[in-house]
């Protein structure tokens, strides 16, 4: 299966070709995905996001190439997989950027269009998307990742078959307790604080950590 | 000292069994004594906010007597009193989680390692009430001074005794002694008149009880607080002290006071 | 003028505190005199048991009730017969 994601970072056009299994499937859909970029973005610069497949220096060359004959430049290729041998590459900093590289996943994702109240709770086995707000006494449980369009004031629990990598992503994050696999913390007793925008929150180094959602 | 069981309830709802109950559980902590407070409010519960503890929840009753985790494990430590403990009602299970027997079974467990056992019990008369009753030395019967609060405390003492609990007391919550003066509320020999019961306390009518709850503090823990005084009185006394009741006697003479200031001036 | 008068000094006996308690009073009279549902179904078990040594009764459809009437109680039993017994001298 080819993930066939294109997205615009600037000026830049970000390809990713993940999961591809050799070169050549990886040049077919890099010549598929250009095909798809609009002609008056010619000669711009092109980010290729490889996955976990490594490339010889002749393979990269080669890429470069294939981008010339189609009027665009190669600026760097960047391996979210985790294997990364690209000397022009950003180091890969401790950023939210890197936990979705982690992020597991899961089949089946649930979509949640409403408002869990008090005592209704949820459980997914794989994500679950929730276009809505987990009121103070809800409780969503799924075993991959949640992500909420909303406010999360109750509890959420992600990877809850011991998936270490799941991820609670929030509009806001102001959750009574919240689980990730076996950890659970609640913020800390004392005031208040409010943070108003989106967060995100995984385990880092055996801890839940809360971070700003850097997409 | 052998652990009492005492169960706080009303029938109606929203006459402050629960406040009671945070308050009174901290008073009585206050004073040295160890401390459960059971939640039996399953599906809405209530009692975890009052106290500011709802973020440490994590096992609840139900999972304690479906075996799902250990007593000492569901337990909730107060984050201000060591001897202080909360057992958590489920927010997101059936009522019927849990039965009577469950419920004897567990408060016996609970005896051996507190003095005393507090069970807020849900408003009505159903299920959740039978559970809660069901382990209990004694009950606690919260009213308000209102025709319906005091009809529904009567309903509840004839269960209560139904039950096999005759050593009911009365806490008369939330009364207005300017009220009672200009003859516009029952007072509390009315009531006591009325239920024929002994009266374990009466607690005026406090803002500072909704400051309190809503910073999730018991209102004992307030050294201004009326009610606050008023919880402490009746906890010393459910521990065994002689305590003279608050009466309107105290407001009059302290208006008299004033008065005598006031021309004073 | 006297309501005016009793307004002013303000302890009169329909004063709301004094409403209340008869209000309160009344209701409670009639709370009590309800009994409840097993208790009814022991009482209308022992009935049978009595009158089933003078009456031969429908049991099935025999009735008992508590019928509250302004400030009475009464107990209504509604008895369906279906013979006498033949009086026997042993």
């Amino acid at each position: 299966m080819v993930n066939l994601a294109l997205e615009n970072v600037g000026s830049e056009i970000l390809i990713a070709l993940k999961r591809t299994k050799n070169f050549d499937e990886l040049k077919t859909a890099l010549v598929k995905k250009i095909n798809m970029i609009d002609d008056f973005r010619l000669g711009n610069e092109v980010i290729i996001d490889i996955g976990d497949y490594q490339l010889t220096g002749k393979q990269t060359r080669d890429l470069e190439d294939l981008l010339l004959d189609y009027g665009f430049h190669l600026k760097e290729i960047i391996c979210t997989g985790g294997m990364m041998d690209q000397e022009n590459l950003t180091p890969a900093d401790d950023t939210p950027d890197e936990a979705f590289a982690i992020m597991p996943e899961y089949e089946n994702t649930v979509m949640l269009c409403r408002h869990l109240r008090s005592g209704q709770k949820v459980f997914v086995e794989g994500n679950i998307v929730i276009l809505g707000d987990i009121n103070p006494g809800a409780e969503v449980i799924a075993g991959g990742n949640i992500l909420v369009m909303g406010s999360i004031k109750g509890m959420a629990h992600a990877g809850a078959f011991g998936d270490e990598n799941a991820l609670i992503a929030a509009y806001r994050l102001k959750p009574t307790q919240l689980r990730i696999a076996s950890h659970i913390t609640r913020p800390p007793d004392g005031e208040v604080i409010d943070i108003e925008r989106p967060e995100l929150a995984r385990i880092k180094a055996g801890k839940v950590v809360i971070e700003k959602l850097k997409i | 000292m052998k652990s009492k069981v005492l169960v706080i309830t009303s029938g109606k709802g929203g006459v402050g069994k629960t406040t009671t109950t945070a308050n009174l559980g901290t008073a009585l902590a206050m004073l040295d004594k160890s401390v459960v407070m059971v939640d039996t409010d399953i599906g809405l519960r209530n009692l975890d906010v009052v106290l500011g503890l709802e973020n440490r929840i994590v096992f609840d009753i139900v999972d304690v007597v479906n075996g799902s985790c250990k007593l000492r494990q569901a337990l909730i430590k107060d984050k201000r009193i060591e001897s202080l403990f909360l057992l958590p009602a489920a927010q997101t299970k059936d009522k019927n989680a849990v039965t009577p027997h469950q419920m004897k079974n567990l408060t016996n467990e609970l005896r051996k390692e507190f003095d005393f056992i507090l069970v807020d019990c849900p408003a009505g008369i159903e299920q959740g009430f039978r559970n809660a009753i069901a382990g209990a030395d004694s009950a606690i019967v919260v009213a308000t001074p209102e025709i319906s609060s005091v009809r529904d405390a009567d309903r509840i003492i004839g269960l209560l005794e139904a039950a096999g609990l005759y050593d009911t007391r009365l806490i008369v919550n939330r009364l207005r002694s300017r009220m009672v003066k200009n003859g516009d509320m029952l007072d509390v020999d009315d009531i006591i008149d009325i239920l024929s019961i002994n009266l374990l306390g009466v607690v005026p009518e406090d803002e500072s009880i909704v400051i309190s709850t809503n910073r999730g503090e018991p209102a004992v823990m307030e050294t201004s607080s009326k009610a606050g005084a008023a919880y402490k009185k009746i906890a010393r006394r459910l521990n065994g002290e002689e305590v003279p009741l608050f009466t309107l006697e105290d407001e009059r003479i302290l208006d008299k006071f004033r008065r005598l200031l006031k021309i004073a001036r | 003028m006297f309501d005016i008068l009793y307004k002013i000094f303000g302890r009169d006996n329909s004063s709301s505190k004094n409403i209340a308690r008869e209000r309160l009073r009344l209701v409670l009279i009639h709370d009590r005199a309800t009994i409840s549902p097993e208790v009814l179904l022991l009482l209308k078990e022992d009935l049978i048991k009595v009158i089933r040594e003078y009456l031969e009764i429908d049991e099935e459809a025999l009735l008992v009730n508590l019928e509250n009437d302004n400030d009475s109680v009464a107990l209504v039993a509604n008895i369906p017969i279906k013979g006498l017994r033949r009086a026997v001298n042993e």
